[in-house]
């Protein structure tokens, strides 16, 4: 059943097309400025500590929001091709996003360079302008708007079509229905969608304490109270520990679902090349269900060094933590081996990246399950451990799932779906670059070097695993850029098809 | 709590392993079985995968709750009554510290504030080790109970990004024999 004109269908194309390779072409950037801060400390070249870190502001909010943006429009291509979703809400939370970009991009020009956390109230107290700070507090806002209407836009067109919220997230499965609908990619976005608006709700009201810290201040510092103007004595200061919360469930969560939009369009794309049913039931469902409270749950595990919080949010960060890869490992990457299991399947581009960025993300959480312990983040906290594993399951795992859905979209439109070109050596590349590289972060973790240091001064491994690391990142951005070659060439039709192994 | 080169181990074998996994499944594709074959014996692995790793996680959860690093988890150091008690803020971009020459063996009580912004208050070896941490935080004291096994000049190290000058936080304290 066609849910769009032909008119729209060409239109949802160009809109996907136009959004990734933009996605990809700033991500390949951004990459650009983490190889910079790899080498200032590795010493190979020198950036003021106020560049390094402005830097490092604008490769964690762009990277982070980048890949999300990118493997949310992926999902939802894949969403249009069971049901009607707005294109124009669609088109509205890019531009915001875009809008939100470009605000971020000036504000750290402008000198703002308080990490992506903004930890509160760093963004008010740190060297920086009100001005630029509150350029980047309202981008991220904007931001923040255009997912919120998009995610409530999705929400209630699936929930229009399958009948409720609840059929949509399964639960019809979960009380003994046997039905095959929805699919699983529709129930993988509603769960990750239910924690989105949970995350972006969290993330307003962060950013909205945040402004108002900053305008009361320089208020204050104008000889006038903002607040007290409102009927609020003293100077506004919320609780440093409820700020940090909300800003983890903000972040987090945001970042999780990225991988759950990606584990979604996996169960969507495999099977086509599998060709085996991959289909809604109550293990799928009872999966992603679990998943979608254990993700919250583990949201506490930023707070274990916060040794004020109450306890049992800390043994629940860790239950949810751990309990997180039960769901996650038993259905959809068991589901996934089982999809390949002498499936005779050709290892053309979409579903080989795909498969290599399950693997990669099974590694990376593992490494997370291993940080998310109480006793051992007591000495992996804020070192490079932190890094190596979301370097391991974001550009190895969820990049690679929005590559192999590239190929898959590119395909898709030519017929031309085996094509490869400069991606072959490209993927080779970014294995053995993108792997080599996580693993420096990795070591330098376990020799205790600091995350978000601008000089290591004081730990000369740092320095050499730093530098080693520049030579794995070349690698990385080098297999990225052929990759890149061979998607924006957009797959003409003309191409002989050929496997890729 | 286990060591680094421990934890560095066990990670590279399982990650080895997981690697094994889907090389040995990629290549089993070559051949080619119907789908509904393989599922009842795919099922019954996927329940037996699942109790061992269900068990495995209990298991370690419980082992874990022994290298908690929180104060009612360390509290029975303080029972001899041999202790001392240090003061500790964070502020940009340095540390007031109130006692930074420390008894060897004897059970510290560090209490940790922040003047302004959240800082991380990390604790060196002479080696170069991280072996504790807590937050710095603006409003609250956490407190962090440690005891030095060796002798020697100390580094703490702020390892929570709090601006431009995050990087030079770092102060020393010595511990000395009693």
């Amino acid at each position: 059943m066609k849910h769009y004109t032909e008119k729209e269908e060409l239109e949802i194309r160009r809109l996907v097309s136009r959004t990734l390779r933009i996605i990809f072409s700033l991500i390949v950037v951004m990459a650009v400025l983490g190889l910079a801060m790899r080498m200032n400390q590795g010493e190979l070249i020198q950036l003021t500590p106020s560049e390094h870190y402005r830097i490092m502001t604008l490769h964690g909010v762009a990277m982070g929001t980048l890949v999300f943006t990118g493997m949310l429009t992926a999902c939802w291509y894949m969403l249009t091709r069971h049901l009607r979703l707005s294109i124009e809400i669609m088109k509205l939370a890019l531009v915001l996003y875009f809008t939100a970009f470009t605000g971020i991009v000036l504000s750290v020009i402008k000198g703002f360079g308080a990490g992506w956390t903004f930890l509160y109230p760093l963004s008010t107290l740190g060297q920086w302008s009100g001005g630029t700070a509150a350029l980047f507090l309202f981008s991220v806002t904007i931001a923040g708007i255009g997912y919120l209407i998009l995610f409530l836009s999705m929400l209630a067109s699936m929930a229009g079509h399958y009948g409720g919220v609840h059929r949509c997230l399964g639960w019809h499965l979960l009380l003994g229905e046997k039905s095959e609908s929805p699919p699983p990619i529709v129930i993988i976005s509603s769960v990750a969608l239910v924690v989105g608006l949970i995350a972006v709700l969290n993330g307003a009201a962060y950013l909205i304490l945040n402004l108002l810290h900053l305008g009361n201040y320089y208020a204050l510092r104008g000889g006038l109270s903002m607040l007290t103007s409102l009927g609020v004595e003293g100077p506004f200061f919320p609780d440093p520990l409820r700020a940090k919360n909300m800003l983890f469930m903000f972040g987090h969560c945001l970042m999780n679902i990225s991988i759950f939009f990606g584990a979604g369009v996996v169960y969507a794309v495999l099977p086509k090349f599998t060709r085996r049913p991959w289909k809604s039931n109550n293990i799928v469902a009872a999966a992603w269900n679990t998943s979608m409270i254990m993700v919250i749950l583990a949201m506490w595990h930023h707070l274990y060094m916060d040794f004020v919080q109450p306890l049992p949010k800390q043994f629940l960060g860790q239950v949810g933590s751990f309990g997180a890869a039960i769901p996650a490992l038993t259905v959809t990457i068991f589901g996934t081996l089982l999809q390949v299991y002498r499936s005779g399947i050709k290892w053309l581009p979409a579903p080989l990246f795909m498969y290599l960025a399950i693997m990669a993300w099974v590694i990376g959480g593992l490494a997370a399950v291993i940080d998310a312990t109480i006793g051992i983040n007591f000495t992996f906290h804020n070192t490079l451990w932190v890094p190596a594993h979301f370097h391991t399951y974001l550009p190895l795992g969820v990049l690679m799932i929005l590559v192999g859905f590239m190929y898959y979209f590119m395909g898709e439109d030519t017929r031309a779906k085996s094509y490869i070109g400069s991606g072959r050596t490209g993927l080779a590349l970014a294995l053995v670059g993108g792997y080599g590289f996580a693993a420096t972060f990795y070591l330098s973790g376990l020799l205790s070097v600091p995350r978000r240091f601008a000089d290591y001064a004081l730990f000369p491994e740092g320095v050499l695993l730093a530098k080693l690391s520049v030579v794995f990142i070349l690698i990385e951005i080098a297999g990225i850029l052929l990759i890149a070659k061979d998607i924006f060439s957009g797959m003409p039709a003309r191409s002989r098809p050929r496997p890729y192994i | 709590m286990p060591a680094m080169g421990i934890i560095g181990v066990v990670f590279l074998v399982l990650a080895l392993v997981v690697v094994g996994v889907f090389v040995f499944v990629a290549r089993s594709a070559k051949r080619e079985e119907p789908f509904d074959a393989l599922l009842s014996e795919a099922y019954a692995l996927r329940k037996k995968f699942f109790l061992v790793l269900l068990a495995s996680l209990v298991v370690y959860y419980l082992v874990s709750v022994s290298w908690m690093p929180y104060p009612p988890f360390r509290e029975d150091l303080l029972r001899d009554g041999e202790s001392v008690t240090v003061s500790v803020v964070g502020k940009m971009f340095y540390w007031e510290i109130n006692a930074t020459t420390l008894p060897v063996d004897t059970p510290v009580v560090f209490e940790v504030t922040s003047g302004d912004v959240n800082h991380g208050f990390g604790i060196y070896t002479p080696d170069g080790r991280l072996v504790a941490q807590t937050q710095a935080m603006p409003g609250y004291v956490n407190r962090l109970i440690h005891v030095f096994k060796e002798p020697g000049e100390y580094k703490i190290v702020c390892l929570e990004y709090c601006g431009f000058g995050h990087h030079a936080m770092v102060t020393s304290i010595k511990v000395v024999e009693k």
